[in-house]
């Protein structure tokens, strides 16, 4: 996927103005958000079991080289093919040159980020291979030609009027306003599709190296089709993926799928060896693992990123960030959206064009509280943030004014010494109160007045809070 | 793959891991996989010490996740209870695995005269094809079924999950394909959580098992992806029975 990192100030605006995608993307903080606190409450110990998780992740990560030798090693011994691919592009052109040395003509897909990143879609078009999306979310995104919204929900700014117009316009369906029919108009369509295609491609949500087993979560069974009846099954994943046994995988589970939809658990689950074996009736007889950096070893390469690389990519940050909430999934520009996606999509991709992204956040740590890997996203954002205005020739950018230092350098001393900040909020009072009203500003002048264009900006209480805390506590 | 590409792509990952040498690959193999044996071994005393408590649970969680259940006492009152779920759906063609678990139920008698077709993996008006014409077969047979009815090799009691593992006599498609499942669970098969399956499952690869392939099934194929609304039954089945049996599965 190409990205539009640098438009990130453009779509937000066009988000923010739409009044449909606004009432959806509302609809995520009473659904998602709310299911998964509800999940996380009922589950048994469940902080120890994010403790537990993130352990079994940071240790994987940090012996990566050693599990992805593990993990060839297990895939070569269950029969299947394994492919390191240092780029998207390389892991494109693994997969369409299997496809045509196979003479594949059409592909089943099942939702997969990392076939965004690849562009798998557009690359298969261009030589002559049907791609077809199965996940009810990306066929809708597919018929409409855009990106994913979402990572869970890809077509979650669609409402069923927008659904029903596709299909009528792309598929010839009657239109309808039951969302019952519009699923059904999906399902026959692929139906058809599952039974005669001759590839099939999904993601991985985890791959154990000690036996070589992915595991797909998925509530539709397309993952389940998508691995039973093509001839060939591959499956591309990040690199980052990895879990060392079978062992990890209940943990890594019960915290991706309750932190992803707020379900106990996902209506299917399905772990893959390799291809059919002689004891097998049916399934795939060649199986393919393409596991891709695509700049994942940026990430690990800097120990203040690292972090990053424990995402199990379940969107729980994005339901939970108030800015998400507002701009939506497709200003952030690249596949990943969200406060994860402000920290990936910048390096994976270029920080230079993405320079937006490490800002678009009030730091409020909703993120953090809600990754169920306790993933510190507002520290890696700051961290970019400092990179930003450090002032980087490759990243051209320019160190912060000396007057913004300099502003800066005065507010840290103030703040630093009680007296004299007291003073000075004073001192502020008194200067501001013949402009405002009822205690507010309406107008800042200059290079402040962008605070004021949606607020008021209130001036310093006449009784500091310091002042009201001696009192309550004398 | 090509022996230089994949060097160039582990060595960017131990580069950026800060690796200076790598002669710790068999320390760390020793060291970080335990032996499976002792969590499969505690997995399967539970189960079986347990069978009668963990069946109950297994029955309450089963129901949150959208199965209907039935608990019957022994394999006369299942045949019923499969023969009522039958009678209430139209139901022209069953496919069905061909396993110790189903075959207890003997379809063709409880079936005889009612004009259902039932076709099993290795069934008699199969057995002159060969093992290719075989699987189109029985392909273009689920693809039609309204109804597919599987045993299960494990069940969760924690997650109400049902766990097929494809093998001969069990094909992928039976679970997946027709709109409506009915699977049967009996007494001793039933595990405490995700956990104690995982750990099952991986002594078993790990100690040989050919059979790599495994259903986690909890209930109905559902999705929300419109206006986050859940529906029932997008590409697997949208109505799911579980018929739970208080009795050990008879061995063969």
């Amino acid at each position: 996927m190409k990205p539009v990192t640098e438009k990130f100030r453009d779509i937000a605006l066009d988000t923010l103005n739409d009044s449909k995608i606004q009432a959806n993307l509302n609809a995520l903080y009473e659904g998602f958000h709310s299911r998964r606190i509800a999940a996380g409450s009922a589950t048994h110990n469940w902080e120890d079991l994010r403790e537990h998780g993130r352990s079994i992740r940071e240790h994987t990560v940090e012996n990566l080289d050693f599990y992805i030798e593990i993990l060839e090693q297990a895939v070569v011994a269950n029969g299947g093919n394994f492919y390191l691919a240092s780029d998207a592009d390389e892991a494109a052109n693994y997969v369409v040159e299997l496809a045509k040395s196979k003479n594949v003509k059409t592909v089943i897909k099942s939702k997969s980020m990392l076939s965004e990143e690849m562009s798998l879609n557009s690359k298969l078009e261009q030589n002559n291979v049907e791609p077809i999306e199965t996940d009810l979310g990306e066929y809708i995104i597919q018929l409409a030609d855009e990106t994913p919204f979402h990572i869970i929900a890809p077509a979650m700014h669609k409402d069923r009027s927008d659904v029903a117009d596709l299909f009528s316009e792309k598929l010839g369906a009657a239109k309808s306003s039951d969302v019952n029919e519009l699923a059904g108009v999906a399902r026959s369509q692929l139906r058809e599709k599952f039974f005669q295609a001759d590839m099939g491609v999904t993601g991985a949500n985890f791959v154990v190296a000690e036996t070589g087993t992915v595991a797909l979560v998925s509530n539709e069974g397309n993952g389940r089709m998508c691995t039973s009846m093509p001839k060939i099954h591959v499956a591309v994943t990040g690199m980052e993926k990895i879990v060392p046994t079978m062992n990890e995988l209940s943990t890594l589970l019960r915290l991706l799928i309750r932190s992803a939809t707020g379900q106990w658990i996902s209506s299917y689950v399905t772990t893959i060896n390799g291809p059919r074996s002689s004891y097998d009736e049916d399934g795939p007889e060649e199986f393919h693992l393409v596991l891709v950096d695509n700049g994942r070893s940026k990430l690990l390469s800097d120990p203040e990123l690292r972090e990053a690389l424990l995402c199990v990519r379940c969107g729980a940050c994005m339901n939970a960030c108030p800015v998400y909430r507002k701009v939506g999934g497709h200003s952030y520009g690249w596949v990943y959206p969200g406060p994860i996606g402000a920290i990936v999509s910048p390096v994976l991709t270029d920080l230079k064009q993405a320079k937006d992204l490490p800002f678009a956040s009030s730091l409020c740590g909703a993120c953090h509280e809600a990754c169920p890997v306790k993933i510190n996203i507002p520290r890696m954002l700051l961290h970019l943030r400092r990179k930003l205005s450090e002032g980087d020739n490759d990243l051209d950018t320019q160190s912060s004014s000396v007057f913004e230092r300099g502003f800066m350098k005065g507010f840290s001393k103030i703040a630093g010494n009680p007296l004299l900040m007291g003073f000075s909020v004073k001192f502020l009072r008194v200067i501001l109160l013949p402009f405002s009203k009822n205690g507010r500003l309406k107008k800042l002048p200059g290079y402040l007045s962008g605070w004021t264009e949606y607020r008021t900006f209130p001036i310093p209480a006449k009784v500091s809070f310091r002042r009201l805390w001696k009192l309550k506590n004398r | 793959m090509d022996q230089k590409l994949k060097t160039k792509f582990l060595d960017r990952v131990k580069n950026a891991l800060g690796r200076v040498s790598d002669s710790d690959f068999d320390v760390k193999k020793e060291q970080f996989f335990t032996n499976p044996e002792p969590g499969y071994r505690d997995a399967m005393t539970d189960s079986i010490e347990n069978a009668v408590n963990l069946i109950n649970e297994f029955e309450g969680n089963a129901q949150n996740q959208g199965w209907n259940t039935y608990k019957v006492s022994d394999v006369s009152r299942a045949r019923e209870v499969l023969n009522n779920i039958l009678n209430q759906i139209e139901c022209k063609s069953i496919v069905c695995t061909n396993e110790q678990a189903v075959n207890l139920m003997q379809l063709d008698g409880l079936l005889s005269g009612r004009g259902i077709d039932i076709c099993k993996m290795k069934s008699d008006d199969q057995i002159n094809l060969d093992p290719n014409e075989k699987e189109q077969y029985f392909r273009s047979v689920a693809k039609i079924a309204d109804v597919g009815i599987t045993g299960c090799d494990f069940a969760v009691a924690e997650t109400g999950t049902v766990v097929v593992i494809p093998k001969t006599g069990v094909s992928r498609l039976v679970s997946l394909a027709p709109p409506v499942h009915v699977a049967i669970v009996f007494l001793g098969q039933v595990v405490r959580s995700l956990d104690e399956l995982f750990a099952i499952r991986r002594y078993q690869i790990v100690s040989g098992s050919k059979n790599g392939y495994m259903n986690l099934i909890s209930g109905p194929s559902r999705s929300g992806d419109i206006e986050n609304i859940m529906i029932q039954g997008v590409h697997g089945p949208g109505d799911v029975h579980l018929i739970l049996v208080e009795q050990g599965l008879p061995t063969e």
